[in-house]
């Protein structure tokens, strides 16, 4: 109980001294005796009387496991549910699916345009992959544009499909609704640095182009790395 | 990205897009520069509850779990049970077991000062400092200056030269400049030979304007010179470009100023200080 009255004075005090910061992302931090607060990507530590702070990772030299990841990985997670609806899903059936990644890519992106050519042999290996867009130059960018086009037409994967294969996508035409605005600011708002940027089921990701090989055996946990934790 | 007391940074890629280059991280080798150095500077507040076998214990644990990373300085900080590392320009946050550490800037909330960059500040102006008088080629006010700024100068480096087409400016406004050299090719190349014909030179004030703005200077370079180790120190500094002025206080402004913005600057910065 000492512990909540404590809680509750480092929220009084942080309405004052760091107002941007929501009271239920005030926590008690295990480790170090202080509180972690969180305003979506950026993390801290605060001393319990709410007067200062260490913004930063928290890192735990033993395990070598950066602990303020872990409330990075759940943000993403959650920003990402809620563009669910509006992801570009390449898929095997329901019954064969094993793993489900989330890819953001911008059409106008060589690497992502590569990574797309080993979707299929994802797929074969039991690998959902849904695409959500983050055109890295912008709003008034071609890769926004090419992003919309995909919207634009009656089935939407396989226009994609055609772009992510160098080709026009037939029977799109712009404009219409889209959600590429919400796909972007999400992006930015989870700091997205580079496409294809692939977030996994725990929320970790990967940068870049991925062999598909590679990422079957991270997904399997058959690496090395994997093979090293317990 | 300042901060590389451990190397867990995730980079991006190497075959993604990129909005931007993705950041350098120069200071890992001033770190490892640093490796040779063994004494670690302890200063703990009389109220810290830590004794000597702790603190032994904490920096056995720190060793051991940062390996290569040469620490030289252990603080009590306003955290309880949190101490502050230093290595070089590197700081970081770590419990008294030595297990866990946060690796960011200590700020005050109440007064809004950035404690570790205060410091970190301290450290820039000490370094700067101890490269020190004599080796540096200044222009001084005639009147007693009101401000010294420390400059990071490459001969061959445009905007360098446009602060120094101004240099008698600076001084009417009551700022000395002291030049350090930054030849950004690196040592042995044509940039560093010119700094270090300058600073041959009998009239080492004369060779530099003449060399930044008279066509060129040439002289012996066969003297013994503090060129190379401005170029370390510059890369200590974690400095990317020239010319990079220091103000007094240690702070790093990149980039060419003109006389009137520098005023400015240097003012501010007075004022921010406050009185003593």
């Amino acid at each position: 109980m000492a512990d909540d009255a404590e809680l509750d004075a480092v929220r009084k005090k942080l309405a004052k001294n760091l107002p941007e910061i929501a009271s239920e992302q005030v926590r008690r931090s295990e480790a170090t005796g202080l509180y972690e607060v969180q305003n979506g990507m950026a993390i801290g530590y605060v001393t319990p009387d709410g007067r200062y702070l260490v913004q930063g990772d928290l890192i735990d030299l033993k395990s070598r496991e950066v602990i303020t990841d872990k409330r990075r990985n759940q943000y993403r997670l959650d920003s990402i549910a809620r563009l669910e609806d509006s992801a570009i899903e390449f898929a095997p059936p329901q019954e064969k699916i094993r793993h489900r990644i989330h890819v953001f890519v911008d059409v106008d992106c060589e690497y992502c345009r590569d990574l797309h050519q080993e979707v299929p042999e994802l797929n074969q290996a039991g690998i959902a992959v849904e695409y959500l867009f983050y055109p890295r130059r912008g709003e008034n960018s071609k890769g926004f544009e090419l992003a919309e086009l995909a919207y634009c037409s009656e089935d939407h994967s396989q226009a994609l499909n055609q772009m992510l294969n160098g080709k026009k996508p037939k029977g799109s035409k712009l404009p219409c609704d889209s959600p590429v605005a919400e796909h972007l600011a999400t992006a930015l708002d989870i700091e997205v640095r580079g496409t294809p940027m692939i977030v996994l089921a725990d929320g970790s990701i990967m940068y870049g182009y991925v062999p598909a090989q590679t990422l079957i055996d991270v997904l399997d946990g058959n690496t090395a790395e994997s093979a090293q934790q317990d | 990205m300042r901060n590389n007391l451990a190397p867990l940074i995730i980079a991006l890629g190497l075959g993604a897009c990129s909005p931007q280059m993705p950041e350098s991280q120069g200071e890992d080798a001033a770190a490892a520069d640093k490796r040779s150095q063994p004494a670690v500077k302890v200063d703990l507040a009389d109220s810290e509850p830590l004794d000597a076998d702790q603190l032994a214990a904490l920096q056995a644990s720190i060793a051991e779990n940062l390996p290569g990373v040469a620490i030289d300085h252990i603080r009590s900080t306003p955290l309880p049970g949190i101490f502050e590392i230093q290595a070089g320009l590197n700081f970081g946050y770590v419990s008294a077991d030595g297990r866990y550490l946060i690796e960011g800037d200590l700020n005050d909330l109440e007064s809004g000062v950035a404690l570790t960059d205060v410091r970190r500040r301290g450290v820039r102006h000490e370094m700067l400092e101890s490269a020190g008088a004599g080796q540096s080629i200044t222009y001084a006010p005639k009147e007693p200056a009101k401000y010294t700024v420390t400059v990071f100068t490459d001969i061959d480096c445009g905007y360098c030269r446009k602060l120094h087409e101004h240099i008698a400016e600076y001084n009417d406004e009551g700022i000395a400049v002291r030049y350090l050299f930054f030849p950004r090719s690196g040592p042995n190349t044509e940039s560093f030979y010119k700094a270090e014909q300058v600073w041959c030179a009998a009239d080492q004030q004369a060779a530099l304007t003449k060399a930044k703005l008279g066509g060129g200077y040439s002289g012996k370079k066969d003297c013994s010179n503090p060129v190379m180790q401005h170029l370390q120190l510059a890369a200590e500094l974690g400095i990317r470009g020239t010319p990079a002025i220091f103000l007094p206080d240690g702070e790093l402004i990149p980039g060419y100023q003109t006389p009137d913005q520098l005023v400015k600057i240097l003012e501010q910065h007075q004022l921010a200080a406050g009185p003593g």
